[in-house]
């Protein structure tokens, strides 16, 4: 079998349905309104007299600080990308693809689809993929947009926006592989969605767990093995932070990442254990 | 090597929690010849879908054995010569008729598709409405879709689940035509129905199942030799039904 074929066929079918439900669109118009709202309301004036300086004006007006050094500015362009992507922009996207990923499994549909010579673990991975590829282009388009705009501006070349938002992809693919496995169990988007945000939650939980423990042994426990379990959503945030410059803006306490070797390894190991999960429910679902 | 083969199959369907079960096939066994036009009958409930859905890895069985071209119906590669029209398919209605087709047979892993695709829209009358999507057609339009999908891979086994639904007498006609065209191309039809005199004009076989029990098998002719198929049937089920009041 051409599985190639097969995965590109359910990817591209992801984009279509994404399309149809006019999802993607309302996506695409908040982050082209976002880039046209930077491109022509926030003005840059580069200081004449030092090169490293500019003036910014907002829809025409300047700042009261009157010039800001050109990384500094940058850094906050950037921070702000970062923060309507997180959690903003990664909650917009789990709620537009949990919605395409049990569409997927109504009955009649799977019917037409498992009829196919494809195995279950195929359609069940490429239609998680399709998910990942469909958030991932939308947030990597966004980036380009705001590097290319910080370009055209301040002449800003620093990459660090286009890395970060490959962990914010990364970060997106981790929360969909449990959204997707409580997608297929609940065979609904709304408990998928809210048990995802509640496992984000728990995620946030787990990082008190050096105040929780002098508290209460059992809370500090309880929070100690959510850390060990749970995917790293705050250090993987701190790591985008790093990549664009930023962490100065970061508070001391909030900065530290144990090891982004052991954020990114758990993180991971937690959406395979998910994939594996959905996977080995999905081969023994009755449609 | 029969094109199906069905052996002492059981199929349980289990409530919340286990409070509540049915079971939907009870020790089926059933062959189909290759060539051959089978027709399964039987009242709503019977586990007529029940038993497709096992052949075609779509549910699984408790017990016994389903084969596909002699391979086990939970191989993907059984489903390789295979065509199915569901009974309450859902094609993608956001596709436009020809791309959903287009989109069916990529997941054979077709690579030369247009024309194929283009043949079978032609072959079910939808030709000239190949750029509209399918939230546009009508039931019956949707029905003659879903039955190119089901021969795009020119299958070598046709299984279809009411595949008359929808469809008004010319549409009946036309599958009737359909199917005698396919037997006589080789192709094996599994037909489950409730119309029983469609069954009865292009079936070769016809087995009556009730309460996921097989009650016969045989020939139309060896069937219908004294009485009307419809009559052979109302009487099967009948007296089944009384035997279980009894």
């Amino acid at each position: 079998m051409n599985r190639a074929l097969i995965f590109s066929a359910i990817i591209e079918d992801s984009w279509r349905e994404s399309w149809a439900r006019r999802a993607s669109l309302v996506v695409s118009l908040i982050a082209l309104a976002l880039l046209l709202l930077f491109a022509f309301g926030v003005g840059v004036r580069l200081d004449e007299a030092q090169p490293d300086l500019v003036r910014v004006s907002l829809f025409g007006v300047e700042l009261r600080v009157q010039t800001v050094f050109k990384a500094t500015f940058a850094d906050a362009v950037e921070l702000v990308a970062l923060g309507l992507l997180n959690p903003w922009g990664i909650f917009l996207g789990l709620f537009i693809t949990i919605g395409l990923f049990s569409g997927m499994f109504v009955r009649g549909r799977i019917d037409l689809v498992l009829s196919k010579p494809i195995a279950r673990w195929e359609l069940y991975l490429a239609r998680y993929l399709g998910g990942v590829v469909l958030v991932g282009v939308t947030t990597m388009l966004f980036c380009l947009g705001v590097w290319f705009l910080l370009w055209l501006k301040i002449r800003y070349t620093d990459l660090g926006l286009i890395w970060a938002s490959l962990v914010l992809v990364f970060l997106f693919a981790v929360l969909y592989s449990f959204a997707a496995l409580l997608a297929l169990v609940t065979e609904g988007t709304g408990a998928a969605l809210v048990a995802t945000i509640v496992l984000w939650g728990l995620t946030e939980f787990a990082y008190a767990r050096d105040i929780l423990r002098p508290l209460s042994p059992i809370l500090g426990s309880i929070a100690d093995a959510l850390y060990y379990l749970l995917p790293k959503t705050n250090d993987l945030e701190i790591v985008t932070a790093r990549l664009i410059g930023a962490e100065q803006l970061l508070t001391e306490a909030s900065s530290e990442v144990a090891s982004v070797g052991f954020a990114f390894g758990t993180s991971g190991l937690f959406a395979l254990v998910m994939l594996a999960l959905g996977i080995f429910v999905f081969s023994r679902k009755d449609y | 090597m029969n094109a199906i083969e069905v052996r002492d199959l059981h199929k349980t369907y289990y409530g919340f929690l286990r409070r509540s079960k049915i079971e939907a096939l009870k020790g089926v066994s059933v062959s189909v010849k290759q060539g051959e036009i089978f027709g399964l009958l039987g009242p709503n409930g019977a586990g007529k879908t029940t038993l497709i859905k096992i052949l075609l890895g779509i549910a699984f069985a408790d017990r016994g054995k389903a084969l596909l071209l002699g391979r086990d119906s939970r191989d993907p590669r059984a489903r390789l010569h295979v065509g199915y029209l569901p009974e309450d398919h859902q094609l993608p209605e956001y596709l436009k008729a020809w791309r959903a087709l287009d989109f069916l047979a990529k997941l054979y892993g077709m690579h030369k598709r247009r024309s194929r695709v283009e043949e079978l829209l032609q072959l079910v009358g939808i030709a000239e409405r190949r750029n509209s999507k399918v939230k546009e057609f009508s039931k019956g339009m949707r029905q003659r879709l879903g039955i190119a999908q089901a021969l795009l891979n020119n299958p070598k086994v046709l299984i279809l689940d009411e595949p008359t639904a929808n469809l008004d007498p010319l549409g009946r006609k036309d599958v009737k035509d359909l199917l005698l065209h396919l037997k006589d191309q080789g192709t094996t039809v599994f037909i489950s129905s409730h119309v029983l005199t469609e069954i009865e004009r292009v079936c070769d076989r016809v087995a009556i199942l009730h309460k996921g029990q097989l009650l016969t098998e045989g020939t139309v002719d060896e069937l219908t030799r004294e009485k009307s198929l419809e009559d052979v049937f109302v009487e099967l089920i009948r007296g089944a039904e009384s035997l279980e009041t009894v």
